[in-house]
C-alpha cells in the first residue's frame, strides 16, 4: 500500500506541476462552462412555459381557453394533481394549477371554486415566474370572479432545471472525466518513452501495484477536476445536484473504469507517444461534440445520432445527466448503464488480449 | 539486508550459454561468464554488441531464448521478487520523472522495498543532500547520474547493475563517479557495469569481459588481458598506402602490425629502441612523413583489436 500511495502521490504531483496540462485540461473546461453559462445559461430552453390544469370542475376548460389566448402561456389539461407534479418535476411544464371544486364540467358559473393550488418548481426560472404572474391575472380577472376570494395555495416541488447551464453541467463533468481518463494514455506513453516504466519494472513493485498507483493518481486528478467544475457550477450558476452521492459515485466509477481501460488499450497499441496523442484526440474530438454534451441529442441529424449511439460517452452523459438534474435513479437508467458496461468489458478484454500479444512479441 | 544462507556462497552472477534472438537475428550467442562477489565487473563492447541485452536479461526485463542465469544463486523464474529486492539497477539512458524533486523520487523508490536505507543516509552517501529539494529537471548531468545511482541504492543492494552509467558525462564528473563506485566496492557491493569507454573499463574494473557480436571474446583482469597479448610497446603512425603491411610485419623488430579503420598503423614491438628506429627508417625509405608518430603501452584497445581484428573506437561509433 505504501508503494501505491507514493506512486499515486507522484502522479498527482506530476499533474499539478505541469501548468500547461492543468491549463488545457481543467481551465479550458471551466472556461467553457462559464462562457456558455454566462451567455446562454439561463435562457436556452424555453420549454417550460406550459400550464398544466386538472379539470375537476370544468373551470379548467375555461382556464385552458384563457391560457390559449395568452401570448406567453400555453396549457393543457391533465389527469390529476400527481400528473401536474410530474410535469413540473420533469420540466414539461413551468407551472401547474389544480382547481378544486364540486361543479360539473362545462362552466365556471355553475358553482363556487373551492380552492386553487399552484404548483411550481422550488427553484423557479424566469419562465415559470412569468407564467405565474400571467396565471394570477387570469384567475383574478376571469375564472374565479363569481366566488372570490378562494384560497390559493402554492406548492413548491423539486423539479428538473431547465436552464442551459443545468443541461451542460453534467455533460461537461462527463467530458472532464472522459478527457482525464483518456489522457492517462499519454501519461503512460510519456512514462514509457522516458523509460520510467522500465525503471519501475526493475523494482519489486508488482504490475498490480504499478497500475493501482497510476490509477489512483489519475482518479485524484479526476476528483480535482470534478470538484473544481462542481464548485464553479454551484458557486456561479447555482446548479442544483439531485443525485444521491452513492449513485453518482458508482456511475462515475463505471465511467472512470471504462475510459481508463480504453486509455490502457491506447497506451498498449500505440507504438510511440506521438501516435498515442493522435489516437486519443481521434477519440476525444468526436465524442466531445456528438454525445450530447452541449447539444440535445434530439436536435442532431439521424445519422449523427446513430454515430453517437455507438460512442460510450453518450451513455455516460445520459447517466450523469439523469442523476444530476433529472433526479432519476440508476435502475431507470439501466439501458445506459448496460451499454457503458459493455464498453468496459470490451475494452478490458481488448487490453488483456493485446497485452499478452505484446508481451509475447517483446520477449 | 540479510543474505539468504542458501545463496551466500554462490557467485554474484553466473551466466551460462546465454542466447537471445529476435526472429532470425541472433543478438547473443552462447555467452558464458561469472561475476564474483565484491568485484567491479566491466562488460565492454561497442554499440550493438549485446551488452545491454545481456544486462536486461540479468535484470529480468527480457527473457533469454536459451541459457541460464543465476543471480546470487537465484533465478528470475523462481525468485524474481527476491532478486529485485537484492539487486539495484540503473538502466541505460535512465530517465526519471523530471518534475519530481530529488527527495520525493528517492522516497518513492524507497516505498517499493521492505527495508530501504534511510533517506538521509542515501542522500549524504551520494552527496545529494543539498539537491534534495531540487527538481530533477534542474540538475546537472553529474548530479542527475548520482540520483540515478541513489535510486539504484535505496534497497542497499548486494549487486548493482549499471548500464553505461557515465555516458555523456564530462571527464571530471566521470572520474568522480568512478570514485563513488570504488567506495561502493569497498562496502562489499558487487558492481556490474557496461561501458563502451575502454579507459573506464581498464581503470575501474577488477575484471573485464569483452563482448563482440553477441559473443564473449575474452574475460579477465585488464592487466592479464593486456599481458596475454604478449605485445610490446605500441608504436602508432598515420598509415600511408605506400607502405605495405606485409613489409612491416616481415621486420625482425615487429611482433604484430595492424591498420585500424581510422587509418592508423599500429606496430607492436618488444624492443622499443630497435622498433622505433626500424619503423622510422622504413618510413623514410618509402618517403612517408612521421610527424604523427607516438608511442604508448598496450591497452584494452589493443586487446579488442587483437580479438576482433578491428579497431574498437571505430566499432563504438
Amino acid at each position: 500500500m505504501k508503494a501505491v500511495y507514493h506512486l499515486c502521490r507522484a502522479v498527482l504531483l506530476l499533474y499539478v506541476r505541469d501548468p500547461v496540462t492543468v491549463l488545457l485540461s481543467l481551465v479550458l473546461l471551466v472556461m467553457m462552462m462559464v462562457l456558455f453559462g454566462l451567455t446562454t445559461g439561463d435562457e436556452q430552453f424555453k420549454i417550460a412555459s406550459q400550464v398544466a390544469v386538472v379539470d375537476k370542475t370544468g373551470a379548467g376548460q375555461d382556464l385552458t381557453k384563457a391560457i390559449a389566448g395568452d401570448e406567453f402561456l400555453s396549457g393543457h389539461i391533465v389527469e390529476d394533481g400527481a400528473a401536474v407534479a410530474e410535469a413540473i418535476r420533469t420540466a414539461r411544464a413551468a407551472i401547474g394549477v389544480v382547481i378544486d371544486g364540486t361543479y360539473k364540467p362545462g362552466s365556471m358559473r355553475t358553482g363556487p371554486v373551492q380552492g386553487v393550488r399552484i404548483i411550481e418548481s422550488d427553484t423557479p426560472s424566469r419562465w415559470s415566474r412569468l407564467a405565474e404572474d400571467r396565471l394570477a391575472k387570469l384567475l383574478a380577472s376571469r375564472a374565479t370572479s363569481p366566488t372570490l376570494p378562494v384560497p390559493v395555495t402554492h406548492l413548491k416541488i423539486n423539479a428538473v432545471r431547465n436552464r442551459y447551464i443545468d443541461f451542460i453541467f453534467p455533460g461537461v463533468l462527463s467530458l472532464a472525466i472522459l478527457q482525464t481518463c483518456l489522457s492517462s494514455a499519454t501519461v503512460l506513453l510519456h512514462a514509457r518513452k522516458l523509460g520510467v516504466l522500465r525503471n519501475l519494472q526493475t523494482t519489486p513493485m508488482t504490475p498490480l501495484q504499478l497500475f493501482g498507483g497510476f490509477f489512483c493518481g489519475r482518479c485524484l486528478v479526476i476528483l480535482l477536476h470534478v470538484v473544481v467544475l462542481t464548485l464553479v457550477a454551484k458557486g456561479i450558476f447555482h446548479v442544483h445536484i439531485e443525485a444521491p452521492f452513492g449513485a453518482l459515485l458508482i456511475s462515475s466509477l463505471l465511467g472512470v473504469f471504462t475510459f481508463t481501460t480504453m486509455a490502457a488499450v491506447i497506451a498498449t497499441v500505440s507504438p510511440t507517444f506521438e501516435s498515442g496523442v493522435l489516437i486519443t484526440q481521434l477519440l476525444n474530438f468526436p465524442m466531445s461534440f456528438l454525445c450530447g454534451v452541449f447539444i440535445k441529442m434530439e436536435n442532431l441529424p439521424v445519422v449523427i445520432r446513430l454515430l453517437a449511439d455507438a460512442l460510450p460517452l453518450t451513455y455516460f452523459v445520459n447517466i450523469m445527466r439523469g442523476l444530476i438534474t433529472g433526479g432519476t435513479t440508476i435502475p431507470k437508467l439501466m439501458p445506459d448503464v448496460l451499454m457503458l458496461g459493455i464498453w468496459f468489458v470490451a475494452s478490458l478484454t481488448t487490453f488483456i488480449w493485446i497485452s499478452r500479444l505484446r508481451r509475447f512479441k517483446t520477449n | 539486508m540479510p543474505i539468504n544462507q542458501a545463496t551466500s556462497d554462490a557467485p554474484a552472477l553466473s551466466v551460462r550459454r546465454l542466447c537471445k534472438s529476435y526472429g532470425s537475428k541472433s543478438v547473443l550467442r552462447g555467452l558464458s561468464f561469472e561475476v564474483r562477489r565484491g568485484e567491479i565487473f566491466g562488460l565492454l563492447g561497442p554499440n550493438g554488441a549485446g551488452k545491454t541485452t545481456t544486462l536486461e536479461i540479468v535484470e529480468g526485463l527480457r527473457e533469454a531464448s536459451s541459457g541460464d542465469i543465476e543471480i546470487l544463486g537465484l533465478t528470475h523464474r523462481k525468485a524474481h521478487k527476491e532478486i529485485t529486492a537484492r539487486v539495484g539497477v540503473s538502466l541505460q539512458k535512465a530517465s526519471l520523472w523530471g518534475r519530481l524533486k530529488v527527495g520525493e523520487l528517492v522516497q518513492l523508490y524507497r516505498s517499493f522495498y521492505k527495508a530501504p536505507l534511510p533517506i538521509d543516509t542515501l542522500l549524504e552517501g551520494l552527496d545529494l543532500t543539498a539537491q534534495a529539494g531540487m527538481y530533477l529537471d534542474s540538475l546537472s548531468g553529474g548530479q542527475y547520474q548520482r540520483v540515478v545511482l541513489c535510486v539504484a541504492m535505496v534497497n542497499n543492494p548486494e549487486i548493482v547493475l549499471l548500464d553505461e552509467p557515465t555516458t555523456g558525462l564530462d571527464p571530471d564528473t566521470r572520474r568522480m563517479f568512478w570514485n563513488i563506485l570504488r567506495d561502493l566496492r569497498e562496502q562489499g557491493k558487487t558492481i556490474i557495469l557496461t561501458t563502451h569507454y575502454m579507459e573506464e573499463a581498464q581503470v575501474l574494473s577488477d575484471r573485464v569481459g569483452i563482448i563482440y557480436k553477441g559473443e564473449l571474446v575474452c574475460c579477465d583482469t585488464p592487466r592479464q588481458l593486456i599481458h596475454s597479448l604478449r605485445a610490446g610497446t605500441a608504436i602508432v603512425l598515420q598509415h600511408d598506402p605506400r607502405l605495405p603491411l606485409d613489409v612491416v610485419r616481415a621486420m625482425p623488430w615487429c611482433q604484430e602490425a595492424r591498420i585500424t579503420s581510422q587509418g592508423e598503423l599500429i606496430v607492436y614491438s618488444s624492443e622499443i629502441r630497435s622498433g622505433l628506429t626500424g619503423l622510422l627508417e622504413l618510413a623514410a625509405g618509402y618517403g612517408i612523413p612521421t610527424d604523427s608518430l607516438n608511442v604508448r603501452e598496450p591497452t584494452l584497445e589493443d586487446v579488442f583489436l587483437h580479438y576482433t581484428g578491428c579497431s574498437y573506437s571505430e566499432r563504438a561509433q
